[in-house]
């Protein structure tokens, strides 16, 4: 008797971990990390974030994803930061980046694989809203997502424009690199 | 009009100046952008309609251009001018907009109107397609399809099985299915009863990329489609199966934002890499890729064809022009010697091999500007200055011809060759030409011609040269050219002798006597037929007709000498000479010039000097390098389509398609047309001719003529364009109206004022005669008046009375009796003077009252009294005579005077006229009343002017009121 109340106690529990996880099939990010880089002729600039957050519905393929500007770090100076943070990215004015829209390929998460895909959707930096289409190396182990991208902002196309001053020090192609990882999402 | 050209200058120019250097191997191209006007907008779409106009959309409404104005179509409001995502016209040729802002309109006569059937809001139209059947398919960006037929819009989503409610791309194929691209693939949907059947193309068969971004139907009704990341394919609309065109997994051009399909060279615009030209000869693996347009143009956003066969693209800002899409150029550079190319030929690798300044090379048909060609070393003692000519044999020899030198034979392995001089039998060192009859090979030269005839393809053979000069029978010894052609016969193009022909072994000349008018001929050439064309010293061309040559009619004003002609397999004759090349399209008679406008002028052609390779195309060689012609993809219009712009009356615009008929006074025209011609506007002139005005046509460059004017009558105006000065086959307009005549060039005009004419005289006389009767009734009423007067006043009982009165009066007082009849004398004295007239002062009748009054008083005593109130102003009005006196005496006559019944009469002025007045006291028993008196007197007012008496009877008094006449 008390084996099959155990069973069946196992079995409910089962069906509703079950059950949760086709009622969300949301993926959750658990870690992001943003890194960007400005080559220019005569400076380097890089500076990286880990306070990327985001989701991927998996029955549409939706996804959206942010991250506050203010959480870059890195740079060359503290006054270089201040001047990222004030006078490029305006980030009192505009606090998060933002990139939100679809994966166009298929993609079943429950299979292990890799997997070369494309996030279409509208990348809002700086205020403008540019519609793009990424390419995403996605890992699915176990459930655990990987996901990886790199891809360039111009700063023209946000416009963010940069004093004559600095054209040599900050470039006009802003090459950014992103790693995420995802679980389902469980409550 | 010297602004005109003042602005087409300018636009030449700009043109010019924003031509990019063309480097590696690069069509020419001109690039626009739009006017100030219009320089915040950006170029969202394009498209040719069916008359030849260019429409484009914009951030700020639709434009259409004709080669010369943008111009915004009319309509109602401002609501017009928002971004539009998509333009399409349908069977019936009206244009179709549809916005960004999710609505769509249509031009409708000229003027847009909104498609208020659609009910699709936010998302943007884009595309818009219809099938024969009626239905309209207008496709968005996130609300699926929309069909519309007859006033009701349905619409299709994923419940219907879409893949995708954000479509990119929409087209319908010939058989009616609706294809739609979106980042979900294709859906193929088939309407079967207003419901669609959709079938998906996926990855899964054979799609490059489910990314489908542009769909284009080709002129065999199948789909080519366009992807974001993998290039193109074919889809066959048939099977829906699916070929790949490019190496899917190589390309790096890019998203695919347009497509011309095609079977030779399929142009593709990509967002990233510019414009590429795909060379299909090769099947699969494309083999030239060449980008172009420069920095300005690594964007474009679509790509046509429009009916010239001018490819046309566009970026937000600039419109790219390639005219004719035909030529191809490689400038010469460092790598590839091709400096001043004087000789050139391909070999039957499709080699190409050029003689230059730098030395004889050989490279492979495409030119990018790293690849370098192989140099072919020459033997010491020649120079690649004085090669004249190139000729591989059948054994794949390479044969030098030189000036002054002889000939070089090198071996096909390159590796070696031989000199052939006069010593070794060669008529002459000079060689200009060289040609072949399957192993018998010609020689031209300055001194006869030679023949050898190979028996094997060792390099070891030492051919034997026969020659022939002037006593064999050639023309003469100078031979710019030999041509042999299929039947086997040779063609020797001499310096003075016309063209001699070698068949069966026996020699003809054809001169002037066999048409050819010119004796010094540059270039012979066959078309696909075998009809043998020559091009003479004089710029003239003649073709072979059995016996004779005969001259083509057709003006080539080429300007300067023609220095080779050559046939395209398609049988379009080019003429190169240094002002450009001209085309001769030998089916339509037609001539198409190509000069600077399409990057050919000015060039240094050498004579001969062109190359036919084994996939269609001619080489031809000049100063600035190579130029690479391909044949014409599609049959294209080959003259302007003139369409008319605008009809103004008075400057003011009318609408032409519905209005025809003008008042006499709206005879001021303006027509204004253009010829439609991008490919060189500038190069348009038009003939045009008012019919029932001008007496003949009028050949003009301008694009708008006024008449002014214009007597009434009926008018037909008619305009022809032709870029060619040649109108035979020309498209043409005409507008017939008419202009009413003015009202007095109208019978009924004239019948009406005759008749008034008439009715007026008839008028003035009935007047006059009326008054001349009145006048003539008035002498008669006065002569009556008179007369009754008269009788009146030698009436007896008035002279008996009187004379008792008097002679009462004799015996009482003598003097009193004279003055009586003094008084009475005067008295009648007056009435003799004024009887006569028709009026007199009231003085003076007052004077003939007096005199009576005294008379009657005489005998009345105390009985009668008379009172007179006259005031001052009124002494010198008008009365007709002996009015008063009459009044007064009817008055004695008709009332009773006696002491206890005294009379009174009163003669007074009002304001309202003269009024004599008497108390009444009637006598009972009246005599002879027969009121006549105070008849004449209302009737003699009347006559003189409508003037009426007034009398007033009451029971006490008796008055009548005379008018006074003013003086």
């Amino acid at each position: 008797m008390v084996r099959f109340y155990a069973l069946a106690i196992l079995l409910v529990l089962a069906f509703t971990t079950l059950a949760q996880q086709k009622a969300t099939g949301i993926l959750e990010s658990r870690s992001g990390k943003v890194d960007f880089v400005s080559e220019a002729p005569l400076e380097i600039i890089k500076a990286s974030s880990i306070e990327l957050k985001g989701l991927i519905r998996e029955p549409d393929r939706t996804f959206a994803f942010s991250i506050s500007n203010r959480s870059f770090k890195g740079f060359n100076s503290p006054l270089q930061q201040e001047h990222f943070y004030e006078n490029y990215i305006e980030a009192t004015k505009y606090p998060v980046s933002t990139f939100e829209g679809k994966i166009i390929e298929p993609i079943d998460f429950s299979q292990n694989g890799e997997y070369n895909l494309r996030a279409k959707g509208v990348l809002d930096i700086h205020g403008v809203k540019q519609e793009r289409v990424i390419k995403v190396k996605l890992s699915v182990k176990n459930q655990e997502v990987k996901a990886f991208a790199q891809f360039d902002v111009l700063l023209e196309d946000h416009k963010i424009t940069i004093p004559k001053m600095v054209y040599q020090k900050l470039s006009e192609k802003i090459t950014v690199t992103v790693s995420l990882n995802f679980q389902p999402k469980a409550d | 009009m010297t602004w005109k050209k003042h602005f087409i200058t300018c636009l030449v120019f700009s043109c010019i100046l924003l031509t990019s250097k063309l480097s590696a191997q690069e069509p020419f191209f001109r690039i626009n952008s739009l006017p100030e006007k219009f320089k915040d907008c950006q170029i969202t779409a394009m498209m040719q309609d069916s008359c030849g106009l260019v429409w484009i959309g914009t951030s700020c409404g639709v434009l259409k251009f004709d080669g010369f104005d943008f111009k915004k179509p009319t309509a109602p409001d401002g609501n017009f001018d928002q971004p539009v995502s998509a333009l399409f016209q349908d069977f019936t040729g009206r244009i179709w907009v549809g916005f960004r802002s999710g609505k769509v309109a249509f031009l409708q006569e000229n003027s847009m109107e909104f498609f208020t059937v659609l009910n699709n809001n936010d998302v943007p139209v884009t595309g818009i397609t219809t099938d024969h059947s009626g239905f309209y398919y207008f496709s968005t960006y996130g609300n699926g399809i929309y069909t519309v037929k007859n006033d009701s819009a349905i619409n299709f989503g994923s419940t219907n099985g879409l893949s995708d409610l954000s479509i990119y791309t929409l087209v319908a194929d010939q058989e009616g299915k609706i294809w739609a691209g979106s980042d979900a693939g294709i859906d193929v949907l088939t309407f079967s009863e207003g419901k669609p059947v959709v079938q998906h193309l996926g990855f899964e068969h054979g799609l490059p990329d489910i990314m489908v971004e542009k769909l284009v139907i080709d002129d065999e009704g199948n789909v080519w489609a366009g992807t974001h990341d993998n290039g193109f394919c074919r889809i066959d609309s048939k099977t829906l199966e699916v070929s790949i065109l490019n190496n899917a997994a190589s390309w790096d051009f890019g998203p695919v934002t347009g497509i011309i399909p095609g079977r030779e060279n399929v142009w593709i615009s990509t967002h990233g890499n510019g414009l590429i030209k795909v060379a299909m000869n090769l099947v699969k693996t494309p083999k030239a890729f060449s980008s172009f347009g420069g920095e300005d143009f690594l964007k474009p956003d679509g790509l046509f064809r429009d009916q010239e066969g001018n490819i046309w693209s566009f970026t937000s800002n600039r419109i790219i022009l390639i005219p004719g899409d035909l030529f191809e150029f490689v400038s010469g550079n460092e790598n590839n010697g091709l400096n001043n190319v004087h000789a050139l030929m391909t070999d039957r690798e499709n080699f190409l091999w050029y003689a230059s300044e730098k030395g004889l090379f050989r490279h492979s048909p495409d030119f990018s500007e790293k690849e370098k060609p192989q140099k072919i070393s020459l033997p010491p003692g020649i120079s690649s200055r004085d090669i004249t000519c190139l000729y591989q044999d059948t054994f794949g020899f390479v044969w030098i011809g030189t000036f002054g030198q002889g000939l070089y034979r090198i071996n096909p392995d390159l590796l070696g060759g031989r000199f052939y001089t006069e010593k070794n039998g060669l008529v002459n060192n000079n060689i200009l030409s060289i040609s072949s009859i399957g192993q018998e090979i010609w020689f031209a030269t300055l001194g006869g011609a030679s023949r050898c005839k190979l028996s094997d393809g060792s390099s070891d053979e030492f051919p034997v040269f026969e020659n022939f000069d002037e006593s064999e029978g050639l023309g003469n010894n100078f031979i710019y050219c030999v041509y042999t052609d299929k039947q086997g016969q040779v063609w020797f193009a001499t310096d003075g002798k016309g063209i001699t022909r070698l068949s069966n072994g026996k020699f003809t000349t054809f001169g002037a006597d066999q048409g050819l008018l010119s004796n010094k001929i540059y270039s012979i050439t066959a078309d696909s037929r075998g009809v043998v064309w020559c091009a003479t010293h004089d710029n003239s061309l003649y073709y072979f007709a059995g016996e004779k040559f005969i001259r083509l009619q057709t003006r080539l004003d080429a300007g300067s000498t023609i220095s080779s002609i050559v046939f395209d397999r398609k049988d379009n004759l080019l003429i190169i000479h240094e002002n450009g090349i001209d085309i001769f399209n030998t089916q339509n008679q037609t001539l198409l010039k190509y000069r600077a406008e399409s990057g050919i002028s000015p060039i240094k052609p050498e004579f001969n000097s062109t190359a036919a390779s084994s996939d269609g195309s001619i080489w031809i060689g000049n100063g600035n390098g190579l130029i690479r012609y391909s044949p014409p993809e599609k049959k294209t219009i080959t003259r302007p389509v003139i369409i008319l712009n605008s009809v103004e009356v008075f400057l003011e615009p009318v609408e032409f398609a519905v209005k025809n008929k003008f008042t006499w006074d709206q005879n001021h025209l303006s027509f204004s047309y253009t010829g439609l011609w991008f490919h060189n506007p500038a190069n348009v002139r038009y003939k045009v001719m008012l019919e029932g005005y001008d007496l003949d046509w009028d050949l003009t460059s301008d694009r708008l003529i006024n008449y002014s004017n214009l007597p009434g009558g009926s008018y037909t105006f008619r305009a022809m364009a032709s870029q060619s000065d040649d109108f035979s086959k020309g498209s043409e307009i005409s507008y017939s109206f008419k202009i009413a005549r003015p009202i007095w060039q109208l019978w009924w005009f004239w019948v009406l004022i005759f008749t008034a004419v008439s009715a007026l005289v008839y008028l003035l006389v009935k007047i006059r005669l009326n008054r001349i009767r009145r006048i003539e009734e008035l002498k008669k009423e006065t002569i009556m008046f008179q007369f009754e007067t008269l009788k009146s006043q030698v009436n007896p009982h008035f002279l008996f009375n009187s004379f008792s009165t008097l002679i009462s009066i004799i015996e009482e007082d003598k003097n009193l009796a004279v003055e009586y009849v003094e008084k009475l004398s005067v008295f009648f004295r007056n009435i003799l003077e004024f009887r006569d007239k028709d009026l007199i002062t009231l003085d003076e009748e007052l004077e003939i009252i007096e005199n009576y009054i005294f008379l009657q008083k005489k005998r009345y005593g105390e009985n009668m009294s008379v009172e007179m109130k006259i005031a001052d102003n009124h002494h010198l009005s008008l009365i007709p005579p002996l009015t008063l006196q009459l009044l007064v005496e009817n008055a004695i006559k008709h009332n009773v005077i006696s002491k206890i019944k005294p009379l009174k009469i009163t003669i007074e002025s009002t304001a309202e006229g003269l009024c004599v007045s008497n108390n009444l006291q009637k006598k009972s028993a009246v005599s002879e009343s027969t009121g006549f008196g105070l008849k004449t007197i209302r009737r003699r007012y009347q006559l003189m002017g409508d003037l009426a008496l007034k009398i007033e009877e009451t029971n006490q008094t008796f008055s009548v009121i005379l008018p006074l006449i003013k003086t």
